[in-house]
């Protein structure tokens, strides 16, 4: 026998061996691997072409303002209690995420957690504010579509205009508030936002991506925090209808008297009360508090030593 | 092999057929089915024989390997095994990574307590219902802590099994438990810092406000055996989670296996060491906001005492037995007993009398 036979012997006979002895990993992923995980997202997120990114960034557009119009149908009616009403309207606004992370469309305030793979080294900043940019136009178009629709469909008008009352009254309180608390309640949506994704990347199947998302999408949406996305479907629809007679007449009824809507205006309310510091805060709280810290514990590669965590 | 094989299916194929003839034909006289029997018998032994022959050639190949997978959940030995190489792998972690991690750990379970706190601010549900309700929203920070990786205090507890072990010194396990402890006090006060700044006590005419004002007060004005022993209670079961959870393939499980364990402990009001990190200064900060201490008030239906609510009455009311009884219940009632049940070093008292005393 021959030296290369030998060989070839040797590695039949291994690779039978290997075969009997499979490795079969099924389990949920470690953080280390879903932050290797994440670094490789975000370098296949900025190859993505920008017309691709843009339309699928216009589907998570669709899908949050969806999420974000059922929540305020299911909540609308003032009558039941406060807590467990939020909590109602956060765990059918999950649906929203649920959609854009198993069908894989990119959402702004999630895309922010790809900022550990620019920490990490593998994509520039260019390639990082590309995509932000582009999804962030993509979800505003996609949220204004779902405006069209909405108010073409008439659904406001359910329950005798309350709902559209109810539209009104939540865009009114977004657009009055002061800057720090604007920045405030956007930092910890993001946070909740991109924890949220970060569970899902330890998943290995719908069910636990499903899971997962329910508690923070609910917590950040039963406790009021702002989501610019949400808000982009939110105060146009409420910008929209403040013009009609019989939801402010409903909004009347609701509040027990006529409401200040003086602050419910385009350019001023919306774009520069509400979504500029929302959308710095959701910046801070998806990039920094949570991109910046997994980045620091798990991607990091200390400079005297070429060792990560865990050895 | 071949011929006993054959031998018990003609054994089994003849009990087949007296069954089934009985059963067809009862009218049949018992001595018809016995001949039967015996037909079926050699037909059967003749070509039992054959196939032997044939099977003897085709057993030349060697049979396939046999592929076994494994995907059920891990069995508690396997959970203890899995738990001591996790001190393995922490005793090597950083003290920046340890300390970083301990931040997570306290803004999780802090959200986790501000949403509870958010939930149940409605006192409109009867109280047990609302107390469910809240304790399954708190599940989120456990949820976050487990999947996403966090080092939280009180389920470390649970690496007492890797110390007993001697997979960590003594040092290491002093230092990680510091460590994360520090950080999850400057994660809960992260997240104090940035609820207080979104006006998140507003909502709901104060109401919010109100309810962890009440919360916060009712843990500062506990006696010392009363805080220890619902400490000792909830650290117990927080570490019963972190054990079920160790034997979770998939999120899924690990999910809904802490649920239950976590709602628990919340919804029966033991006190959690990180937990009280948020609730408490939340409350003595909102304590400077009259409108909230009037919601407060309207909520209670009486006026409020508020003088223990000061960073005094955090430290030494609530934090010092809590933190007692967090350890206790942790490593005495979880890890140690867990420690004691599997990994335990085998002691032999069998005495070998035969062997010492050999007859020549």
């Amino acid at each position: 026998m021959s030296v290369k036979d030998k060989k070839e012997v040797d590695s039949i006979s291994s690779t039978t061996q290997l075969a009997s002895t499979p490795f079969i990993d099924i389990d949920s992923y470690a953080p280390k691997m879903m932050a290797n995980r994440v670094g490789q997202v975000g370098v296949a997120k900025a190859n993505i072409g920008f017309l691709t990114t843009l339309a699928l960034s216009i589907l998570a557009g669709v899908f949050i303002a969806l999420g974000a119009q059922l929540m305020m149908m299911v909540t609308h009616t003032a009558t039941s209690s406060f807590g467990l009403n939020a909590l109602v309207g956060g765990v059918v606004f999950t649906m929203a995420l649920v959609l854009i992370v198993i069908t894989g469309a990119e959402l702004f305030t999630g895309n922010c957690l790809i900022a550990m793979s620019f920490f990490a080294g593998k994509i520039s900043s260019g390639d990082l504010s590309r995509n932000l940019i582009i999804s962030f136009i993509g979800n505003f178009i996609g949220a204004l579509s779902i405006v069209f629709w909405i108010y073409i469909s008439a659904q406001w008008t359910a329950h005798n205009h309350l709902l559209g009352a109810k539209i009104v009254i939540a865009a009114n309180d977004k657009v009055n508030l002061s800057f720090g608390v604007a920045f405030a309640r956007g930092v910890l949506c993001n946070s909740l936002v991109c924890l949220g994704i970060w569970l899902c990347y330890s998943a290995r199947n719908n069910l636990d991506k499903v899971l997962s998302l329910l508690w923070p999408i609910s917590c950040l949406i039963a406790c009021g925090f702002e989501h610019c996305v949400v808000n982009m479907w939110l105060i146009p629809m409420g910008l929209i209808l403040k013009g009609n007679r019989f939801v402010m007449e409903a909004v009347e009824r609701v509040n027990g008297g006529p409401l200040d809507i003086s602050n419910l205006t385009c350019a001023k309310g919306f774009l520069i009360h509400n979504l500029f510091p929302v959308v710095l805060g959701n910046l801070f709280g998806g990039i920094v508090l949570v991109a910046g810290v997994y980045w620091f514990v798990f991607l990091r590669i200390p400079k005297n030593k070429k060792v990560g965590p865990n050895g | 092999m071949a011929e006993n094989k054959t031998g018990k299916t003609v054994k089994a194929t003849k009990s087949v057929k007296m069954a089934k003839t009985v059963k067809t034909t009862k009218a049949v006289k018992a001595a018809k089915p016995v001949k039967t029997k015996r037909a079926a018998r050699t037909t059967k032994a003749v070509r039992s024989v054959r196939s032997a022959k044939k099977k003897d050639v085709k057993a030349v190949t060697p049979p396939p390997p046999r592929v076994v997978y494994d995907i059920d959940a891990y069995s508690p030995q396997k959970i203890a095994a899995r738990l001591d190489a996790v001190a393995a792998v922490k005793a090597k972690d950083s003290p920046a990574v340890t300390f970083w991690l301990g931040v997570n750990a306290g803004v999780f379970i802090a959200l986790g307590a501000q949403f509870a706190t958010l939930v149940i601010s409605d006192s409109g549900l009867h109280a047990g219902l609302t107390a469910v309700v809240g304790a399954i929203c708190f599940c989120l920070g456990l949820i976050m802590v487990v999947v996403g990786g966090a080092e939280l205090f009180t389920g470390n507890c649970m690496i007492f099994i890797g110390y007993m072990d001697k997979r960590i010194t003594t040092r290491r396990i002093f230092d990680h438990w510091t460590i994360s402890l520090i950080g999850n006090f400057v994660g809960s006060l992260i997240v104090v810092f940035f609820v207080y700044k979104a006006h998140q006590f507003s909502f709901y005419d104060y109401m919010v406000g109100g309810k962890a004002l009440l919360i916060a007060n009712k843990k500062v004005n506990l006696t010392f055996p009363a805080a220890f022993s619902k400490a000792v209670l909830c650290n117990a079961m927080v570490c019963m989670a972190v054990w079920v959870c160790f034997s979770a393939r998939n999120v899924a499980d690990k999910i809904m296996t802490l649920v239950f364990p976590i709602a628990g402990f919340v919804a029966s009001g033991f006190e959690h060491l990180v937990a009280n990190m948020y609730f408490i200064p939340m409350g003595i900060i909102l304590k400077g906001k009259p409108e909230v201490v009037a919601a407060a008030e309207k909520m209670a239906g009486k006026t409020l005492d508020l003088s223990n609510l000061t960073w005094n009455g955090f430290f030494v009311i609530n934090q010092i037995p809590v933190f007692i009884g967090n350890v206790v219940g942790g490593i005495l009632l979880a890890g140690l007993a867990f420690w004691f049940i599997y990994l335990r070093p085998k002691l032999n008292f069998t005495f070998t009398i035969k062997e010492d005393f050999k007859k020549d």
